[in-house]
Protein backbone atom coordinates (compact mmCIF):
# COMPACT_ATOMS: atom_id res chain seq x y z
CA UNK A 1 0.00 0.00 0.00
CA UNK A 2 2.72 2.37 1.10
CA UNK A 3 4.37 1.88 -1.96
CA UNK A 4 1.38 2.43 -4.40
CA UNK A 5 1.13 5.36 -2.51
CA UNK A 6 4.49 6.55 -3.21
CA UNK A 7 4.53 5.91 -6.97
CA UNK A 8 1.09 7.60 -7.25
CA UNK A 9 3.15 10.54 -5.55
CA UNK A 10 6.38 10.39 -7.27
CA UNK A 11 4.28 10.18 -10.60
CA UNK A 12 1.98 13.37 -9.39
CA UNK A 13 5.20 15.58 -9.10
CA UNK A 14 6.62 14.49 -11.94
CA UNK A 15 3.91 15.63 -13.85
CA UNK A 16 3.21 19.00 -11.53
CA UNK A 17 7.13 20.06 -12.00
CA UNK A 18 7.15 18.44 -15.98
CA UNK A 19 3.81 21.21 -16.28
CA UNK A 20 5.87 23.93 -14.36
CA UNK A 21 8.83 23.49 -16.27
CA UNK A 22 6.97 23.89 -19.31
CA UNK A 23 5.69 26.98 -18.32
CA UNK A 24 8.26 28.93 -16.21
CA UNK A 25 12.00 29.52 -17.57
CA UNK A 26 13.50 32.64 -16.40
CA UNK A 27 15.95 32.49 -19.95
CA UNK A 28 14.11 33.15 -22.48
CA UNK A 29 13.32 37.05 -21.94
CA UNK A 30 13.17 40.03 -24.17
CA UNK A 31 16.13 42.70 -24.62
CA UNK A 32 18.71 42.26 -21.98
CA UNK A 33 22.41 42.99 -22.76
CA UNK A 34 23.77 39.69 -23.96
CA UNK A 35 21.51 40.48 -26.86
CA UNK A 36 22.41 43.93 -27.72
CA UNK A 37 25.30 43.86 -30.73
CA UNK A 38 26.83 47.18 -29.76
CA UNK A 39 27.07 46.24 -26.23
CA UNK A 40 28.80 42.69 -27.07
CA UNK A 41 30.93 44.63 -29.75
CA UNK A 42 32.24 47.07 -26.91
CA UNK A 43 32.70 43.67 -24.01
CA UNK A 44 34.45 42.11 -26.76
CA UNK A 45 36.77 44.82 -28.01
CA UNK A 46 38.25 45.27 -24.21
CA UNK A 47 41.28 43.68 -22.79
CA UNK A 48 39.57 41.47 -20.17
CA UNK A 49 37.06 39.86 -22.72
CA UNK A 50 40.27 38.54 -24.61
CA UNK A 51 41.67 37.27 -21.41
CA UNK A 52 38.49 35.31 -20.40
CA UNK A 53 36.89 35.15 -24.36
CA UNK A 54 36.50 31.46 -23.80
CA UNK A 55 34.65 31.96 -20.43
CA UNK A 56 30.93 32.97 -22.14
CA UNK A 57 28.15 32.03 -20.58
CA UNK A 58 25.79 30.91 -23.24
CA UNK A 59 26.16 27.42 -25.06
CA UNK A 60 25.75 29.58 -28.67
CA UNK A 61 28.06 32.00 -27.73
CA UNK A 62 30.97 29.11 -26.65
CA UNK A 63 29.72 27.36 -30.37
CA UNK A 64 29.80 30.95 -32.59
CA UNK A 65 33.16 31.18 -30.86
CA UNK A 66 34.22 27.63 -31.84
CA UNK A 67 32.97 28.34 -35.52
CA UNK A 68 34.77 31.01 -35.72
CA UNK A 69 38.35 28.98 -35.17
CA UNK A 70 37.35 26.63 -37.44
CA UNK A 71 37.09 29.32 -39.92
CA UNK A 72 40.21 30.75 -39.21
CA UNK A 73 41.66 27.05 -39.99
CA UNK A 74 42.40 26.41 -36.17
CA UNK A 75 44.26 29.63 -35.30
CA UNK A 76 42.81 31.40 -32.32
CA UNK A 77 42.94 35.22 -32.81
CA UNK A 78 42.08 38.21 -30.68
CA UNK A 79 38.13 38.91 -30.59
CA UNK A 80 37.66 40.69 -33.40
CA UNK A 81 34.26 40.34 -34.40
CA UNK A 82 30.60 41.21 -34.08
CA UNK A 83 29.56 38.90 -36.74
CA UNK A 84 31.30 36.66 -39.12
CA UNK A 85 27.62 35.99 -40.70
CA UNK A 86 26.39 39.54 -42.13
CA UNK A 87 29.79 40.23 -43.23
CA UNK A 88 29.51 37.32 -45.40
CA UNK A 89 25.38 38.43 -46.01
CA UNK A 90 26.34 41.89 -47.04
CA UNK A 91 28.65 40.44 -49.67
CA UNK A 92 25.91 38.61 -51.23
CA UNK A 93 23.64 41.62 -51.04
CA UNK A 94 26.16 43.73 -52.98
CA UNK A 95 27.05 40.74 -55.10
CA UNK A 96 22.75 40.59 -55.45
CA UNK A 97 22.44 44.24 -56.11
CA UNK A 98 24.81 44.41 -58.49
CA UNK A 99 23.13 41.43 -60.80
CA UNK A 100 19.89 43.67 -60.36
CA UNK A 101 21.22 46.57 -61.60
CA UNK A 102 21.74 48.81 -57.91
CA UNK A 103 25.13 49.59 -57.09
CA UNK A 104 25.72 50.17 -53.84
CA UNK A 105 27.64 53.75 -52.50
CA UNK A 106 29.78 51.36 -50.12
CA UNK A 107 30.69 48.83 -52.61
CA UNK A 108 34.31 49.72 -52.62
CA UNK A 109 34.01 47.97 -49.07
CA UNK A 110 33.09 45.20 -49.84
CA UNK A 111 34.69 44.33 -53.40
CA UNK A 112 37.97 45.66 -51.65
CA UNK A 113 37.94 42.29 -50.08
CA UNK A 114 41.54 40.71 -51.88
CA UNK A 115 40.87 36.89 -51.55
CA UNK A 116 42.94 33.78 -53.02
CA UNK A 117 43.11 30.72 -52.55
CA UNK A 118 45.88 28.13 -51.46
CA UNK A 119 45.31 24.05 -50.58
CA UNK A 120 41.95 24.91 -50.57
CA UNK A 121 42.04 27.30 -47.97
CA UNK A 122 40.82 30.92 -49.05
CA UNK A 123 43.53 33.45 -47.86
CA UNK A 124 41.69 36.81 -46.71
CA UNK A 125 44.68 39.83 -46.98
CA UNK A 126 41.73 42.29 -45.34
CA UNK A 127 41.56 41.20 -42.27
CA UNK A 128 45.54 40.58 -41.49
CA UNK A 129 46.72 42.12 -38.55
CA UNK A 130 44.19 41.04 -36.05
CA UNK A 131 46.47 39.76 -32.86
CA UNK A 132 46.24 35.99 -32.41
CA UNK A 133 45.64 34.48 -28.69
CA UNK A 134 48.75 32.77 -28.64
CA UNK A 135 51.35 35.62 -29.87
CA UNK A 136 54.23 36.40 -31.60
CA UNK A 137 57.80 35.48 -31.10
CA UNK A 138 59.15 38.68 -30.85
CA UNK A 139 55.85 39.82 -27.90
CA UNK A 140 56.17 36.35 -25.99
CA UNK A 141 58.16 36.49 -22.70
CA UNK A 142 57.75 32.41 -22.56
CA UNK A 143 60.83 31.87 -24.64
CA UNK A 144 61.07 28.27 -25.82
CA UNK A 145 57.95 27.24 -24.82
CA UNK A 146 56.46 30.19 -26.63
CA UNK A 147 58.23 28.46 -29.68
CA UNK A 148 56.76 24.93 -28.73
CA UNK A 149 53.17 26.37 -28.19
CA UNK A 150 53.38 28.09 -31.73
CA UNK A 151 54.55 24.69 -33.09
CA UNK A 152 52.13 22.63 -31.18
CA UNK A 153 48.99 24.09 -31.29
CA UNK A 154 47.18 25.76 -35.13
CA UNK A 155 49.33 29.59 -35.45
CA UNK A 156 49.89 31.54 -38.42
CA UNK A 157 51.98 34.73 -37.68
CA UNK A 158 48.86 37.70 -37.28
CA UNK A 159 51.22 39.96 -39.61
CA UNK A 160 49.74 37.63 -42.50
CA UNK A 161 46.36 37.17 -44.06
CA UNK A 162 43.69 35.41 -42.45
CA UNK A 163 43.08 31.62 -43.78
CA UNK A 164 39.86 30.81 -43.99
CA UNK A 165 38.11 27.07 -44.08
CA UNK A 166 34.82 26.01 -46.24
CA UNK A 167 32.55 26.83 -43.17
CA UNK A 168 29.83 24.05 -44.80
CA UNK A 169 31.64 21.59 -42.60
CA UNK A 170 30.24 24.07 -39.67
CA UNK A 171 26.48 23.37 -40.65
CA UNK A 172 25.75 21.30 -38.03
CA UNK A 173 27.06 23.53 -35.37
CA UNK A 174 24.76 26.09 -36.79
CA UNK A 175 21.96 23.80 -36.41
CA UNK A 176 22.90 23.38 -32.45
CA UNK A 177 23.48 26.89 -31.97
CA UNK A 178 19.73 27.77 -32.69
CA UNK A 179 18.64 24.59 -30.80
CA UNK A 180 19.81 26.02 -27.64
CA UNK A 181 18.75 29.65 -28.54
CA UNK A 182 15.84 29.87 -30.94
CA UNK A 183 16.55 33.51 -30.55
CA UNK A 184 20.23 33.81 -32.04
CA UNK A 185 19.41 35.33 -35.55
CA UNK A 186 23.37 35.03 -36.38
CA UNK A 187 22.92 31.39 -35.97
CA UNK A 188 20.64 31.28 -38.29
CA UNK A 189 21.79 34.29 -40.84
CA UNK A 190 25.03 32.67 -40.79
CA UNK A 191 23.71 28.61 -41.16
CA UNK A 192 21.01 30.14 -44.02
CA UNK A 193 24.70 31.53 -45.98
CA UNK A 194 26.31 28.33 -45.55
CA UNK A 195 23.83 25.72 -46.32
CA UNK A 196 22.73 27.71 -49.81
CA UNK A 197 25.92 26.10 -51.14
CA UNK A 198 24.68 23.11 -50.67
CA UNK A 199 20.81 23.94 -51.03
CA UNK A 200 19.31 26.45 -52.07
CA UNK A 201 15.79 25.00 -50.18
CA UNK A 202 17.13 23.58 -47.78
CA UNK A 203 18.72 27.28 -47.08
CA UNK A 204 15.32 28.71 -47.21
CA UNK A 205 13.79 26.23 -44.94
CA UNK A 206 16.18 26.88 -42.29
CA UNK A 207 16.03 30.73 -42.51
CA UNK A 208 12.30 29.61 -41.92
CA UNK A 209 12.31 27.82 -39.28
CA UNK A 210 14.11 31.01 -37.62
CA UNK A 211 10.94 33.51 -38.91
CA UNK A 212 8.93 31.09 -37.17
CA UNK A 213 10.37 31.55 -33.89
CA UNK A 214 11.33 35.26 -34.72
CA UNK A 215 8.60 35.99 -36.80
CA UNK A 216 9.30 39.54 -36.59
CA UNK A 217 13.36 39.94 -36.88
CA UNK A 218 14.02 41.70 -40.13
CA UNK A 219 17.31 40.50 -40.81
CA UNK A 220 15.69 36.47 -41.47
CA UNK A 221 13.06 38.19 -44.14
CA UNK A 222 15.86 39.96 -45.99
CA UNK A 223 17.78 36.52 -45.70
CA UNK A 224 14.79 34.48 -47.57
CA UNK A 225 14.41 37.06 -50.37
CA UNK A 226 17.86 37.18 -51.15
CA UNK A 227 18.44 33.43 -51.26
CA UNK A 228 14.78 33.22 -53.36
CA UNK A 229 16.68 35.89 -55.23
CA UNK A 230 19.76 33.23 -55.82
CA UNK A 231 17.49 31.09 -56.78
CA UNK A 232 15.16 33.26 -59.79
CA UNK A 233 19.05 33.90 -60.71
CA UNK A 234 19.63 30.03 -61.15
CA UNK A 235 16.24 29.53 -62.98
CA UNK A 236 16.54 32.19 -65.63
CA UNK A 237 17.71 35.77 -66.57
CA UNK A 238 16.68 38.64 -63.90
CA UNK A 239 17.41 41.23 -66.24
CA UNK A 240 15.31 39.69 -69.46
CA UNK A 241 12.72 41.61 -71.39
CA UNK A 242 9.72 39.10 -70.49
CA UNK A 243 10.36 36.86 -67.37
CA UNK A 244 9.54 33.47 -67.38
CA UNK A 245 6.94 32.59 -65.06
CA UNK A 246 9.32 30.49 -62.52
CA UNK A 247 11.56 33.72 -61.86
CA UNK A 248 9.06 36.02 -62.07
CA UNK A 249 7.26 34.28 -59.05
CA UNK A 250 10.23 33.86 -57.15
CA UNK A 251 11.03 37.79 -57.51
CA UNK A 252 7.70 38.29 -56.64
CA UNK A 253 8.06 35.98 -53.26
CA UNK A 254 11.33 37.90 -52.89
CA UNK A 255 9.96 41.59 -53.33
CA UNK A 256 7.47 40.58 -50.51
CA UNK A 257 10.01 39.37 -47.90
CA UNK A 258 12.36 42.21 -48.77
CA UNK A 259 8.94 44.26 -48.55
CA UNK A 260 7.91 42.97 -45.05
CA UNK A 261 11.83 43.58 -43.80
CA UNK A 262 11.64 46.96 -44.49
CA UNK A 263 8.67 47.76 -43.10
CA UNK A 264 10.28 45.86 -40.02
CA UNK A 265 12.97 47.45 -39.83
CA UNK A 266 11.48 50.80 -40.16
CA UNK A 267 9.63 49.97 -36.61
CA UNK A 268 12.92 48.99 -34.92
CA UNK A 269 15.58 50.86 -36.61
CA UNK A 270 16.80 53.88 -34.15
CA UNK A 271 16.94 57.92 -35.69
CA UNK A 272 20.49 58.70 -34.06
CA UNK A 273 22.24 55.66 -36.40
CA UNK A 274 25.70 57.11 -37.01
CA UNK A 275 28.25 57.34 -40.14
CA UNK A 276 29.43 53.59 -38.85
CA UNK A 277 25.88 51.86 -38.77
CA UNK A 278 25.76 52.29 -35.14
CA UNK A 279 23.00 53.63 -33.10
CA UNK A 280 21.39 53.25 -29.54
CA UNK A 281 19.03 50.08 -28.96
CA UNK A 282 21.69 47.59 -30.01
CA UNK A 283 21.52 48.92 -33.50
CA UNK A 284 24.60 47.61 -35.18
CA UNK A 285 26.79 47.98 -38.44
CA UNK A 286 25.38 44.53 -39.32
CA UNK A 287 21.84 45.55 -38.52
CA UNK A 288 22.03 49.19 -40.98
CA UNK A 289 24.02 47.07 -44.00
CA UNK A 290 20.57 44.47 -43.86
CA UNK A 291 18.47 47.41 -43.73
CA UNK A 292 20.27 49.48 -46.13
CA UNK A 293 19.42 45.37 -48.23
CA UNK A 294 16.16 45.42 -47.79
CA UNK A 295 15.79 49.27 -49.06
CA UNK A 296 17.57 48.49 -52.04
CA UNK A 297 16.69 45.48 -52.78
CA UNK A 298 12.41 46.50 -52.58
CA UNK A 299 13.66 49.38 -55.25
CA UNK A 300 15.20 47.16 -57.30
CA UNK A 301 12.98 43.74 -57.33
CA UNK A 302 10.15 46.35 -58.24
CA UNK A 303 11.71 47.40 -60.92
CA UNK A 304 12.93 43.92 -62.33
CA UNK A 305 8.94 42.85 -62.44
CA UNK A 306 8.41 46.05 -64.65
CA UNK A 307 7.02 48.47 -61.90
CA UNK A 308 9.67 51.11 -62.26
CA UNK A 309 6.81 54.14 -60.92
CA UNK A 310 6.46 52.48 -57.87
CA UNK A 311 10.25 51.76 -57.70
CA UNK A 312 11.06 55.16 -57.78
CA UNK A 313 8.18 56.23 -55.09
CA UNK A 314 9.84 53.37 -53.00
CA UNK A 315 13.12 55.13 -53.46
CA UNK A 316 11.96 58.80 -52.34
CA UNK A 317 10.17 57.05 -49.36
CA UNK A 318 13.74 54.88 -48.57
CA UNK A 319 15.56 58.49 -49.37
CA UNK A 320 13.72 59.58 -46.09
CA UNK A 321 15.83 56.94 -44.28
CA UNK A 322 18.97 56.66 -45.84
CA UNK A 323 19.44 60.39 -48.04
CA UNK A 324 23.00 59.46 -48.66
CA UNK A 325 22.33 56.36 -50.74
CA UNK A 326 23.42 57.05 -54.04
CA UNK A 327 21.41 53.95 -55.76
CA UNK A 328 18.29 55.23 -53.99
CA UNK A 329 18.87 58.69 -55.57
CA UNK A 330 19.89 57.25 -58.82
CA UNK A 331 16.43 55.20 -58.96
CA UNK A 332 13.84 58.16 -57.22
CA UNK A 333 15.51 60.37 -60.19
CA UNK A 334 12.39 60.61 -62.74
CA UNK A 335 14.87 60.23 -65.56
CA UNK A 336 16.29 57.48 -64.74
CA UNK A 337 12.51 55.97 -64.68
CA UNK A 338 12.32 55.95 -68.64
CA UNK A 339 15.70 55.24 -69.00
CA UNK A 340 15.67 51.53 -67.44
CA UNK B 1 8.64 11.31 13.68
CA UNK B 2 11.64 13.69 12.68
CA UNK B 3 13.77 14.36 15.33
CA UNK B 4 15.02 17.79 14.63
CA UNK B 5 18.13 17.58 17.45
CA UNK B 6 19.01 14.10 15.86
CA UNK B 7 19.06 15.51 12.40
CA UNK B 8 21.26 18.56 13.69
CA UNK B 9 23.62 16.63 15.51
CA UNK B 10 23.84 14.20 12.26
CA UNK B 11 24.58 17.50 10.22
CA UNK B 12 27.47 18.93 12.76
CA UNK B 13 29.15 15.61 12.20
CA UNK B 14 29.10 15.57 8.54
CA UNK B 15 30.30 19.41 8.46
CA UNK B 16 33.16 18.62 10.60
CA UNK B 17 33.81 15.13 9.07
CA UNK B 18 34.34 17.66 6.21
CA UNK B 19 36.18 20.06 8.02
CA UNK B 20 38.27 17.36 9.23
CA UNK B 21 39.31 16.18 5.47
CA UNK B 22 40.72 19.99 4.86
CA UNK B 23 38.09 20.42 2.37
CA UNK B 24 37.91 23.91 3.54
CA UNK B 25 41.78 24.15 2.17
CA UNK B 26 40.23 23.25 -1.35
CA UNK B 27 37.73 25.92 -0.35
CA UNK B 28 40.41 28.58 0.52
CA UNK B 29 41.92 27.45 -2.42
CA UNK B 30 39.45 28.47 -5.04
CA UNK B 31 38.53 31.73 -2.99
CA UNK B 32 42.03 32.77 -3.77
CA UNK B 33 41.57 31.94 -7.11
CA UNK B 34 38.88 33.98 -7.02
CA UNK B 35 40.32 36.81 -5.17
CA UNK B 36 43.04 36.81 -7.77
CA UNK B 37 40.86 36.56 -10.92
CA UNK B 38 39.16 39.65 -9.65
CA UNK B 39 42.56 41.46 -8.33
CA UNK B 40 44.00 40.99 -12.09
CA UNK B 41 40.65 42.51 -13.57
CA UNK B 42 41.02 45.49 -11.02
CA UNK B 43 44.72 46.19 -12.29
CA UNK B 44 44.30 45.34 -15.76
CA UNK B 45 40.91 47.78 -15.98
CA UNK B 46 37.62 48.15 -17.24
CA UNK B 47 38.06 49.24 -20.54
CA UNK B 48 33.94 50.21 -20.38
CA UNK B 49 31.16 49.14 -18.43
CA UNK B 50 30.51 46.39 -20.84
CA UNK B 51 33.55 44.41 -19.32
CA UNK B 52 32.25 45.42 -15.60
CA UNK B 53 29.12 43.49 -16.39
CA UNK B 54 31.24 40.97 -17.80
CA UNK B 55 33.61 39.95 -14.99
CA UNK B 56 30.17 40.15 -12.67
CA UNK B 57 28.63 37.63 -14.91
CA UNK B 58 31.75 35.34 -14.65
CA UNK B 59 31.96 35.76 -11.08
CA UNK B 60 28.68 34.91 -9.97
CA UNK B 61 28.21 32.20 -12.81
CA UNK B 62 31.53 30.68 -10.89
CA UNK B 63 30.06 31.43 -7.60
CA UNK B 64 26.99 29.91 -8.45
CA UNK B 65 28.86 26.53 -9.96
CA UNK B 66 31.53 25.87 -7.24
CA UNK B 67 28.74 26.27 -4.64
CA UNK B 68 26.68 23.59 -6.52
CA UNK B 69 29.83 21.50 -7.02
CA UNK B 70 30.55 21.12 -3.27
CA UNK B 71 26.98 20.57 -1.91
CA UNK B 72 26.85 17.81 -4.92
CA UNK B 73 30.13 16.47 -3.92
CA UNK B 74 29.28 16.12 -0.22
CA UNK B 75 25.74 14.93 -0.68
CA UNK B 76 27.07 12.10 -3.38
CA UNK B 77 29.60 11.04 -0.95
CA UNK B 78 27.97 11.06 2.68
CA UNK B 79 26.19 7.58 2.43
CA UNK B 80 28.85 5.68 0.55
CA UNK B 81 31.76 7.45 3.00
CA UNK B 82 29.87 6.17 5.82
CA UNK B 83 29.22 2.41 4.92
CA UNK B 84 32.51 2.38 3.75
CA UNK B 85 34.16 2.92 6.92
CA UNK B 86 31.06 1.01 9.04
CA UNK B 87 30.65 4.05 10.84
CA UNK B 88 27.18 3.83 10.26
CA UNK B 89 26.16 0.84 12.26
CA UNK B 90 27.32 2.78 15.55
CA UNK B 91 24.80 5.60 14.31
CA UNK B 92 21.72 3.10 14.00
CA UNK B 93 22.52 1.28 16.98
CA UNK B 94 21.63 4.40 18.52
CA UNK B 95 17.77 5.40 18.54
CA UNK B 96 17.88 7.34 15.61
CA UNK B 97 15.60 6.96 12.78
CA UNK B 98 16.87 6.18 9.78
CA UNK B 99 15.04 9.12 7.61
CA UNK B 100 17.17 11.58 10.19
CA UNK B 101 20.34 10.18 9.12
CA UNK B 102 19.54 11.36 5.37
CA UNK B 103 18.00 14.43 6.50
CA UNK B 104 20.94 15.33 8.48
CA UNK B 105 23.44 14.39 5.99
CA UNK B 106 21.58 16.57 3.66
CA UNK B 107 21.35 19.29 5.99
CA UNK B 108 24.94 19.15 6.07
CA UNK B 109 25.62 19.24 2.27
CA UNK B 110 23.03 22.24 1.59
CA UNK B 111 24.65 24.27 4.78
CA UNK B 112 27.56 24.18 3.32
CA UNK B 113 27.01 24.30 -0.47
CA UNK B 114 24.69 27.35 0.91
CA UNK B 115 28.33 28.93 3.33
CA UNK B 116 30.69 28.80 0.23
CA UNK B 117 27.90 30.47 -1.57
CA UNK B 118 26.94 33.28 0.87
CA UNK B 119 31.02 34.15 1.25
CA UNK B 120 31.82 33.90 -2.22
CA UNK B 121 28.82 35.96 -3.44
CA UNK B 122 29.70 38.53 -0.37
CA UNK B 123 33.07 38.87 -2.04
CA UNK B 124 31.56 39.60 -5.27
CA UNK B 125 29.21 41.62 -4.84
CA UNK B 126 31.57 44.16 -2.85
CA UNK B 127 34.86 43.35 -4.88
CA UNK B 128 33.28 43.02 -8.24
CA UNK B 129 32.28 47.04 -9.53
CA UNK B 130 28.65 47.59 -10.86
CA UNK B 131 29.51 49.67 -14.14
CA UNK B 132 26.45 49.68 -15.42
CA UNK B 133 22.35 49.52 -14.29
CA UNK B 134 21.45 46.28 -13.04
CA UNK B 135 17.77 45.71 -11.19
CA UNK B 136 17.81 44.52 -7.32
CA UNK B 137 15.00 42.92 -7.50
CA UNK B 138 16.46 40.15 -9.83
CA UNK B 139 19.45 40.36 -7.55
CA UNK B 140 17.03 39.13 -4.55
CA UNK B 141 15.52 36.52 -6.18
CA UNK B 142 19.13 35.48 -7.52
CA UNK B 143 20.24 35.20 -3.85
CA UNK B 144 16.44 33.99 -2.53
CA UNK B 145 16.11 30.67 -4.96
CA UNK B 146 19.74 29.63 -4.87
CA UNK B 147 18.31 28.14 -0.97
CA UNK B 148 15.94 25.85 -2.72
CA UNK B 149 18.42 25.53 -5.69
CA UNK B 150 21.46 24.11 -3.12
CA UNK B 151 18.98 21.87 -1.66
CA UNK B 152 17.64 20.68 -4.52
CA UNK B 153 21.31 19.99 -5.93
CA UNK B 154 22.16 18.56 -2.31
CA UNK B 155 18.81 16.30 -2.78
CA UNK B 156 19.97 14.87 -6.01
CA UNK B 157 23.61 13.90 -5.24
CA UNK B 158 22.27 12.30 -2.15
CA UNK B 159 19.69 10.42 -3.83
CA UNK B 160 22.48 9.09 -6.64
CA UNK B 161 24.67 8.17 -4.28
CA UNK B 162 22.29 5.86 -2.50
CA UNK B 163 21.08 4.46 -6.16
CA UNK B 164 24.26 3.77 -8.04
CA UNK B 165 28.07 3.71 -7.09
CA UNK B 166 29.55 7.14 -5.84
CA UNK B 167 31.56 7.69 -8.84
CA UNK B 168 28.82 7.50 -11.74
CA UNK B 169 26.04 8.96 -9.03
CA UNK B 170 28.07 12.47 -8.87
CA UNK B 171 28.61 12.18 -12.80
CA UNK B 172 25.33 11.82 -13.83
CA UNK B 173 24.32 14.23 -11.02
CA UNK B 174 26.91 17.11 -12.03
CA UNK B 175 25.20 16.25 -16.08
CA UNK B 176 22.25 17.09 -14.60
CA UNK B 177 22.97 20.85 -12.35
CA UNK B 178 25.15 21.95 -15.24
CA UNK B 179 23.60 19.88 -18.48
CA UNK B 180 19.74 19.67 -17.52
CA UNK B 181 19.15 22.88 -19.12
CA UNK B 182 20.87 22.54 -22.37
CA UNK B 183 18.99 19.62 -23.02
CA UNK B 184 15.93 20.84 -22.03
CA UNK B 185 16.97 23.95 -24.78
CA UNK B 186 17.50 20.97 -27.20
CA UNK B 187 14.23 19.10 -26.76
CA UNK B 188 11.83 21.93 -25.30
CA UNK B 189 9.77 20.67 -28.38
CA UNK B 190 9.43 16.89 -26.50
CA UNK B 191 7.75 17.25 -23.06
CA UNK B 192 9.17 14.54 -21.93
CA UNK B 193 12.61 16.41 -21.52
CA UNK B 194 10.44 18.85 -18.86
CA UNK B 195 11.00 16.00 -16.65
CA UNK B 196 14.60 15.88 -15.93
CA UNK B 197 15.50 17.54 -12.64
CA UNK B 198 17.34 20.32 -13.86
CA UNK B 199 18.29 22.85 -10.63
CA UNK B 200 20.04 25.06 -13.11
CA UNK B 201 16.59 26.46 -14.06
CA UNK B 202 16.47 28.78 -10.57
CA UNK B 203 20.35 30.14 -11.91
CA UNK B 204 19.11 34.12 -12.54
CA UNK B 205 22.51 35.13 -13.11
CA UNK B 206 22.25 35.83 -16.70
CA UNK B 207 19.04 37.49 -16.01
CA UNK B 208 20.61 39.67 -13.66
CA UNK B 209 23.54 40.95 -15.11
CA UNK B 210 21.56 41.38 -18.27
CA UNK B 211 19.95 44.44 -16.73
CA UNK B 212 16.49 42.34 -16.70
CA UNK B 213 14.05 43.12 -14.74
CA UNK B 214 12.43 40.16 -12.40
CA UNK B 215 10.09 37.74 -12.75
CA UNK B 216 6.85 38.10 -11.71
CA UNK B 217 5.31 36.95 -8.45
CA UNK B 218 3.69 33.92 -9.99
CA UNK B 219 6.73 33.00 -12.20
CA UNK B 220 8.70 33.40 -9.03
CA UNK B 221 6.68 31.30 -6.56
CA UNK B 222 6.23 28.85 -9.72
CA UNK B 223 10.03 28.43 -9.82
CA UNK B 224 10.46 27.96 -5.99
CA UNK B 225 7.45 25.47 -6.07
CA UNK B 226 9.39 23.23 -8.86
CA UNK B 227 12.57 23.36 -6.81
CA UNK B 228 10.41 22.16 -3.35
CA UNK B 229 8.64 19.59 -5.06
CA UNK B 230 11.72 18.31 -6.51
CA UNK B 231 13.36 17.96 -3.26
CA UNK B 232 10.43 16.55 -1.20
CA UNK B 233 10.60 13.44 -3.66
CA UNK B 234 14.10 13.28 -4.26
CA UNK B 235 14.57 13.12 -0.12
CA UNK B 236 11.82 10.77 0.08
CA UNK B 237 13.07 8.49 -2.32
CA UNK B 238 16.24 8.52 -0.11
CA UNK B 239 14.75 7.79 2.54
CA UNK B 240 12.86 4.98 1.28
CA UNK B 241 16.22 3.92 -0.65
CA UNK B 242 17.69 3.85 3.21
CA UNK B 243 15.06 1.44 4.69
CA UNK B 244 15.20 -0.75 2.07
CA UNK B 245 18.50 -1.30 2.48
CA UNK B 246 20.01 -3.76 4.76
CA UNK B 247 22.25 -1.83 6.67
Amino acid sequence: MKSLLFSIFTLAVLLINALLSMRVDPLPYTGGRARDEEERARRNSSSLAAMFGEFRTTLSDVMFIKTERYLHAGVGYAVHHTAMSAEDLAEEVDEHQSELGVHDDHDHHHHDHDHEHIEGLEIDHEHAGTATLIPRADRDFRGPIGRLHREVKPWRDPSKPHAHTDGRELLPWFRVMTMSDPGYIQGYVAGGFWLQTESLDLAISFIEEGLEKNPDDFQLHVSRGLLRVRKARRAGDLNAAVLEPEVRSLLELALADVLRAAELMQRVRPDDVDEDGFGSGGWGRYHESDAMASAHLSVSLTRNLGDHQTAAELARTFLEIFPDSVPLQRAADPENIHHE
Amino acid sequence: MINCNHVLLIARGAVLEMLRRKDLAVLGLFMGLFLLLVGVSRFVGFDNPATGTFLLNLSLTLIVGLSHLIALTMSARQMPDELERRTLYPLLARPVRRADVILGKWSASLFTGLVVFSAMMFLALVLVPKLETYQIGTLLQLLVLQLPALAFTAALGLYFSMRMPRLLGLFLGAILVYGAGYVVSFGRNFPIVHVLPNPGRLNLVVRYTDGVAPLAAGEFLMLALYACLWIVLLVAATIRLFHTRSV
